[in-house]
């Protein structure tokens, strides 16, 4: 390399108060974008635990633990979440749709929501021309069950022709593979025992007294809630 | 991102070089003190590890010429003249150096980069074509035209080759 190029260009130097600058403004950076990135992941870890908390919560109260049918002709199964709580609603038959679509119990107390369902205009006229309204609570066992089966109990006490049950979640499983809810379905096991070519398509759009009265005729026993009268029923798993 | 340390010790190493290319490019001195700023600020947040001291250093001089051109292009200096030009070049930087610097700052700048490349940082005309991503023989082109301005301004232009 020409010494002149060298001579000439080594007489520049960075100042020194330029590089001290320099360094202040590099560590005041440093700094501040280390106390972001901290935020940032702080920040970061929050929304994952409130994420995880509102995903989790979402899940313990969106979930159904219990199941109640209500079995008319309109048949309609309710879940229950652990808290008592209505989150599903769902029909089995085009009468049980048009109700649904008549209810608005979606996060009601359970309580409420059959009583709403049970002085619905359409159910009452049911009811009160000898229709016959069969409720069952169908879960895993355990505390929750019987707490919601005494509140069944409790609702339908104050009306006539309606009567309560309970059920397995492997009844109900049963159930739900045949398209029937329930109350429905224990009918049409009745019904099939003493008709083996009675499909569970036979008796979906059938009211249940409908059914009752077949079975009747076939000269099967009282249907078990008829045993029990008017009022409410109790009848364990079978 | 660097540490502090790592930062304060690009700053000792490299400080000259980048004033260097400041020098051959600016006119004013708050412009090289951003130049400064931008420059290693890039060096901390660079990610990547160097290879070796020749590699960071190609790295700091591609990173500073980079930033000169894009502050001679913004938008901002294309409509504003510096306060030192306003006061007749009072302060001006250049008239404390040699004619050589001199030189090279009357030069169109898409040759200055090349000449001081290579005639002060002593790289070849591959490792310029590398450094400003451009072809060899470009590099070459360049520096012959360099020459043949610098010979009108030089005197002693035989010495520099």
């Amino acid at each position: 390399m020409n010494d002149r190029w060298k001579e000439a260009f080594d007489e520049i130097h960075a100042e020194s108060e330029l590089k001290e600058k320099t360094k202040t403004y590099l560590a005041g950076q440093i700094h501040r974008r280390r106390r972001m990135a901290a935020a940032g992941r702080r920040i970061a870890a929050v929304a994952c635990l409130a994420f995880i908390l509102l995903a989790g919560g979402s899940w313990l109260y969106l979930t159904p633990t219990v199941y109640i049918a209500v079995d008319v002709n309109p048949s309609l199964e309710l879940g229950i979440n652990r808290f008592d709580r209505v989150v599903s609603v769902e029909a089995y038959n085009e009468d049980g749709q048009a109700l649904a679509s008549s209810l608005q119990i979606r996060f009601m107390n359970y309580q409420d929501a059959l009583e709403e369902i049970l002085n619905e205009e359409s159910i009452e006229i049911l009811l009160s021309e000898d229709g016959v309204l069969s409720l069952t609570v169908s879960g895993d066992g355990g505390a929750q069950n019987d707490e919601i089966l005494a509140g069944v109990e409790s609702c339908a006490a104050g009306h006539q022709n309606v009567h309560c049950h309970s059920g397995s979640s492997a009844e109900r499983e049963e159930a739900l593979a045949a398209g029937l809810s329930l109350g429905k379905y224990r009918a049409y096991c009745i019904l099939h025992e003493l008709d083996p070519t009675v499909a569970p398509d036979d008796v979906r759009d059938l009211s249940m007294r409908e059914i009752a009265d077949r079975i009747e005729a076939l000269g099967g026993q009282d249907i078990e809630w008829e045993e029990h009268g008017h009022g409410h029923g109790h009848e364990e798993e079978h | 991102m660097r540490s502090e340390e790592e930062a304060n010790r690009a700053v000792e190493r490299y400080a000259d070089t980048v004033r260097r290319i400041c020098m051959v490019h600016l006119k004013n001195y708050a412009d090289t003190e951003d130049i400064f700023q931008t420059v290693f600020l890039k060096y901390v947040l660079h990610p990547a590890a160097f290879d070796s001291e020749e590699h960071e250093k190609a790295w700091i001089i591609r990173v500073t010429i980079n930033a000169c051109r894009d502050m001679l292009r913004s938008f901002f200096r294309s409509r504003t003249v510096p306060l030192e030009d306003c006061e007749g070049q009072a302060n001006s930087e250049k008239e404390d150096y040699s004619e050589v610097v001199e030189a090279v700052q009357s030069l169109p700048s898409k040759y200055r980069d090349v000449v001081y490349l290579y005639y002060y940082e002593g790289y070849g005309a591959a490792e310029i074509g590398d450094i400003l991503h451009k072809n060899t023989n470009t590099i070459y082109t360049l520096l012959a035209r360099a020459r043949k301005l610098l010979k009108e301004k030089l005197e002693e232009v035989e010495e520099i080759e």
